[in-house]
């Protein structure tokens, strides 16, 4: 870790003589941390569209050739355009994804534990004292919010540790070396090119300031060029499928949760003042201005835009946010100096505590409204405690995992599967072998076409498994089969169909009596 | 803007009432391919109209993308279409007659004698395929003249204002921007060799970063639009195959000779370049599936000919030889124009596609789209103020029916993408609504028609037109017997 000669980050202070024994036992320590609080946690379900990104790891463009619908037609969801929006994140989780899920998720948590040990790199390097270097770590280590999506194999905490590698590189000065962190980053998820865009801009900045830079007509020094060059290049993964007509990633929102993603994007709502104090300094005043930007940039996307922002695209915001935080404490600390031991001493030592206490409350204190209060103010949306985490996640889908149990889809075996979501039959139903069947009962086909679904049932597939919901034809095969219950839970049923040969008119007569009360 | 002075101003003017007098006759022309989308845009200014909606979601067709993909295009045209489509036809008509004395110009600029520059602006003022695609409602014939004009610029040193008019037309066609980063390629290789410029570290003169600033919008919508027509896939609108655009671009490959030869020589090299990489660039779209629309040739026509022109010059320097080699070009051009496609030695010299004459041209654009145009006719203003459009290509629903009943609302649907047949017969029997079935083979589109058969207003090979008031009541028996029918998932 040496020092950054270059920027502001550094000039106010004297340089630090590097004392490698002490930082690496302390990275060291960190990573142990972090890696012990998400090991346990290894075995719980597939979340969401995790199943989804599991198959594209393995099969990578390649439609799902297993999976058909109930007319034998190949599923056409999701496409193979996801693969190339965020190529690298596949490619490099791929080799363990060939090995088993289990794999696949050790090595995304192998990867999501550095995150502290980034954040202290780039906190070292930007001068950072070693007790609020090293307390940032251990909170972004123990967190619920980043512990979650680091057991869990999204992209953004991958993102976000190319990201961290990308600024402890540039604020080395290693420009080269960061812009292909970053660019990596942004083709792992493209979130990450307002991180390129705003070091550009302030490059760009410093450029036109020092007299580097000229607009016209058009100067530009190598490493502003290089900022500006790494920009498309990250981003050319996303241009290539936006070019095949797809279009802006996330769904439509449905509500306005503004307060909650305050929270989340900037951590906590105590850090904003303090990131407004940094924007006055001008030692951080480019990292309170990033954590800003990228927060502000969320909310402005939900806001505005009326797109959901999922709880896993906070990992980046409030990481960063933490980071600018850390060095905002750091600056204050440096800046009480003059004002006398007994100011600087209680800057120095009480600022930090006092944030460290409040990390440590959200993470151990359990979910109640006193909590919500104190640590959420804005929202007074309770987070879990580790504990709790815990506990949620390990029972978060075991209806689900015990349902594709007794399902038992494997080679040479065909099942159907009926309104389940389909990255959940991706993964672990598609990926067990076998051929799958797949098929929702909304919008409710027509009488004439469920012959299709009462032969898949009776005949074709081995098992059946069903997401239970009101539709007409969900309540219908229900109804119907309902006889060779192999497994029912309130949200999941498996169905034995062979055993039950021959109700093809009942289920046509079972759907028609539940369309006409009303079930679509 | 500078007219060329003298005889080439009179030749010019020639030129133009020439190219004007060939292309009034497809005034009358049915609408061809997605031309009716390309009008909507323009005379809604890309606002959706909330009174049409798709009846399976309950949404407006957008035509927000489509109109910011190429905003100049519908902005010169939206004055006259609030005066309807053949208002917007003329409009191009007269646009597109400026394409030839526009080649003229730029050959007599770029060097080449007045009878050679002749011959190179008969082949968009006379090629039949040519005449007829400039009249369609396609930016590319709007943007087509001025990037000539704009070349014509550059050439006598006015870069500024070339720079101007080449940023103009890549607002109307994103093809003008193939021109604006090969300009901004040759000027950065100038620089670079003169040593007036560094790509690494980055210094450029005045005019390079003009070049380079110019491209910066352009290439947002160009991105646009390749997102919009990865939506919407040209080859599905009618277009042009490749085999079909490179006829037309190269006189039935005729003028690829000529830049073949014109490669080899000093001074038309750059210009056979151009041509070529023009062609190349719509062969590849056209090869990633994006077929070229039909007006997509004019502009690689156009510059392969003054390619061809200025090559015929360098060749021959000799003018009594020269002469005799134009005077063969001239009447090439005059027998492409003139000779029925059907006539055997026509065929044979061209082996690319079938060249009609300008008469076969002027038939075959009557023709078009006669259907549609017989179903227009049967929107009545006064008897109806709604519509419901089944399996009617989405680029036809505003422009002609919407347009054509002054319609309060209007619902269209397509028989894959059926929800619910239920509310299809809510909509057909309405009092106030004209229904119009785009006939196919889908189960459901002929149980429509079969359902509401007796209530027929008229038919003709593509349409059906149904009033439904007077079958009230046929809507559960459609659902009844489409819920029985085997259909394709």
């Amino acid at each position: 870790m040496r020092e950054n000669p270059k920027g502001a980050a550094t000039t106010a202070r004297a340089v630090r003589r590097f004392r490698p024994t002490r930082d690496h036992l302390a990275l060291a320590a960190v990573y142990a941390l972090a890696l012990a609080v998400r090991l346990p946690l290894r075995g719980v379900a597939a979340y969401f569209d995790e199943g989804a990104f599991h198959y594209f790891a393995i099969h990578y463009w390649h439609a799902p050739a297993n999976v058909t619908n109930v007319y034998g037609y190949p599923a056409d969801y999701p496409n193979y355009l996801w693969f190339w929006e965020r190529p690298l994140f596949y490619f490099l989780m791929s080799p363990a994804a060939h090995v088993s899920f289990a794999a696949y998720r050790l090595l995304s948590i192998l990867l999501a534990a550095a995150l502290p040990v980034a954040a202290i790199l780039v906190l070292r390097a930007w001068n950072v004292r070693r007790p609020i270097a090293w307390t940032t770590g251990a909170v972004i280590a123990l967190s619920p919010q980043f512990l979650r999506w680091g057991v869990l194999v999204y992209m953004d905490p991958v993102m976000t540790l190319a990201v961290g590698l990308g600024l402890w590189s540039w604020t080395r000065r290693r420009t080269y070396v960061a812009l292909a962190f970053l660019a990596a980053a942004v083709m792992i998820k493209m979130t990450a090119v307002l991180v390129l865009v705003h070091l550009f801009a302030w490059a760009t900045l410093d450029g036109l300031r020092e007299g580097r830079v000229r607009v016209w007509p058009l100067r530009l020094p190598a490493n502003v060029v290089a900022h500006a060059l790494a920009v498309p290049l990250g981003l050319a993964p996303y241009l290539y499928v936006y070019s095949f007509g797809y279009g802006f990633p996330g769904s439509t929102a449905h509500g306005n949760y503004a307060p909650k993603l305050v929270e989340m994007l900037f951590f906590s709502a105590y850090v904003i003042p303090i990131l407004l104090v940094g924007l006055a300094w001008p030692r951080t005043r480019r990292w309170s201005l990033l954590a800003g930007l990228l927060a502000g940039s969320f909310l402005y996307i939900h806001l505005v835009g009326h797109r959901n922002v999922e709880d896993w695209y906070a990992v980046l915001p409030a990481y960063m946010s933490l980071l600018a935080t850390a060095l905002v404490f750091d600056e204050a600390a440096n800046r009480a100096r003059p004002l006398g031991k007994t100011v600087w001493t209680w800057t120095t030592r009480a600022t930090p505590a006092a944030f460290a206490i409040l990390a440590l409350l959200l993470i151990l204190l359990p979910a109640s409204a006193a909590k919500a209060d104190w640590t959420r103010p804005v929202s007074h949306l309770a987070e879990p405690s580790l504990a709790e985490l815990f506990r949620s996640e390990r029972a978060r889908d075991q209806g689900y995992e015990q349902g594709v149990r007794a399902l038992g889809p494997g080679p040479g075996r065909t099942v159907f599967v009926v309104d389940v979501y389909f990255s959940k039959v991706l993964h672990p139903v598609a990926t067990s072998g076998g051929t799958i069947r797949y098929a929702g009962t909304w919008p409710p086909p027509r009488t004439a076409d469920l012959g299709a679904w009462s032969s898949l049932v009776e005949a074709t597939a081995r098992r059946t498994l069903l997401e239970k919901n009101d539709h007409a034809l969900n309540l219908a095969l229900r109804d119907t089969y309902g006889g060779c219950t192999v497994y029912d839970e309130p949200a999941y049923q498996v169905i034995e169909g062979p055993r039950c040969a021959g109700r093809d008119a009942a289920l046509r007569e079972n759907y028609r009596e539940r369309l006409a009360q009303g079930h679509e | 803007m500078r007219w060329p002075r003298g005889s080439d101003a009179a030749v010019a003017i020639a030129l133009f009432l020439l190219s004007l007098a060939v292309r009034l006759p497809f005034l009358g022309a049915g609408h061809h391919g997605y031309e009716g989308a390309e009008f909507s845009v323009a005379r809604q200014l890309g606002q959706e109209d909330t009174r049409v909606l798709y009846l399976e979601n309950g949404e407006p067709g957008d035509a927000g993308p489509l109109f910011w993909v190429r905003p100049l295009h519908a902005l010169v045209l939206y004055p006259a279409s609030l005066f309807g489509f053949e208002a917007a036809r003329l409009v191009m008509v007269a646009v597109a007659s400026a394409l030839a004395p526009a080649t003229f110009r730029l050959a007599r600029l770029a060097g080449a004698s007045r009878p050679t520059a002749l011959v190179a602006a008969f082949v968009p003022a006379l090629v039949p395929g040519l005449a007829g695609a400039g009249t369609h409602l396609y930016p590319a014939a709007l943007a087509a003249p001025l990037v000539l004009f704009a070349l014509g610029e550059r050439i006598r040193g006015r870069w500024p204002r070339a720079l101007l008019w080449l940023v103009v037309a890549s607002w109307i066609d994103e093809t003008a921007l193939l021109v604006l980063a090969g300009r901004l390629v040759l000027e950065l290789r100038d620089g670079l060799h003169r040593r007036e410029a560094k790509l690494w570290p980055v210094d450029l003169t005045i005019r390079q970063t003009a070049h380079l600033y110019a491209l910066a919008p352009a290439a947002v919508f160009a991105g646009l639009h390749a997102n919009i027509v990865s939506l919407f896939p040209l080859g599905h609108w009618g277009g042009a195959t490749a085999a079909t655009f490179l006829a037309e671009a190269t006189l039935g490959g005729w003028l690829l000779v000529g830049l073949a030869f014109g490669l080899r020589s000093s001074s038309p090299r750059r210009w056979s370049a151009a041509a070529l990489l023009l062609l190349a660039a719509h062969l590849l779209l056209a090869a990633l599936g994006r077929a070229p629309d039909s007006s997509a040739a004019l502009l690689p026509a156009a510059t392969a000919s003054v390619a061809a022109a200025l090559t015929m010059e360098s060749l021959l320097p000799e003018a009594r030889r020269r002469r005799a080699l134009v005077a063969a070009a001239l009447l090439l051009v005059l027998l492409v124009a003139a000779v029925p496609g059907s006539v055997a030695l026509k065929r044979t010299a061209s082996p690319l596609a079938a060249q009609p004459s300008m008469a076969e041209a002027w038939t075959a654009a009557r023709l078009e789209n006669r259907d549609l145009e017989d179903a227009r006719r049967q929107m009545d203003p006064t008897r109806w103020q709604a519509f419901f459009l089944i399996d009617v290509p989405w680029y036809h629903v505003y422009e002609p029916f919407h347009y054509a009943l002054h319609s309060r609302e209007g619902r269209f649907t397509s028989t894959p993408g059926v929800a619910d047949v239920t509310r299809w017969g809510a909509w057909i029997e309405r009092s106030d609504v004209v229904t119009v079935v785009a006939k196919n083979d889908h189960p459901l589109n002929r149980l429509v028609r079969e359902t509401y058969g007796d209530c027929a207003l008229h038919e003709n090979p593509t349409y059906f037109i149904l009033a439904g008031a007077a079958c009230a009541g046929r809507g559960a028996e459609l659902q009844r017997r489409w819920d029985e029918t085997a259909a394709p998932p």
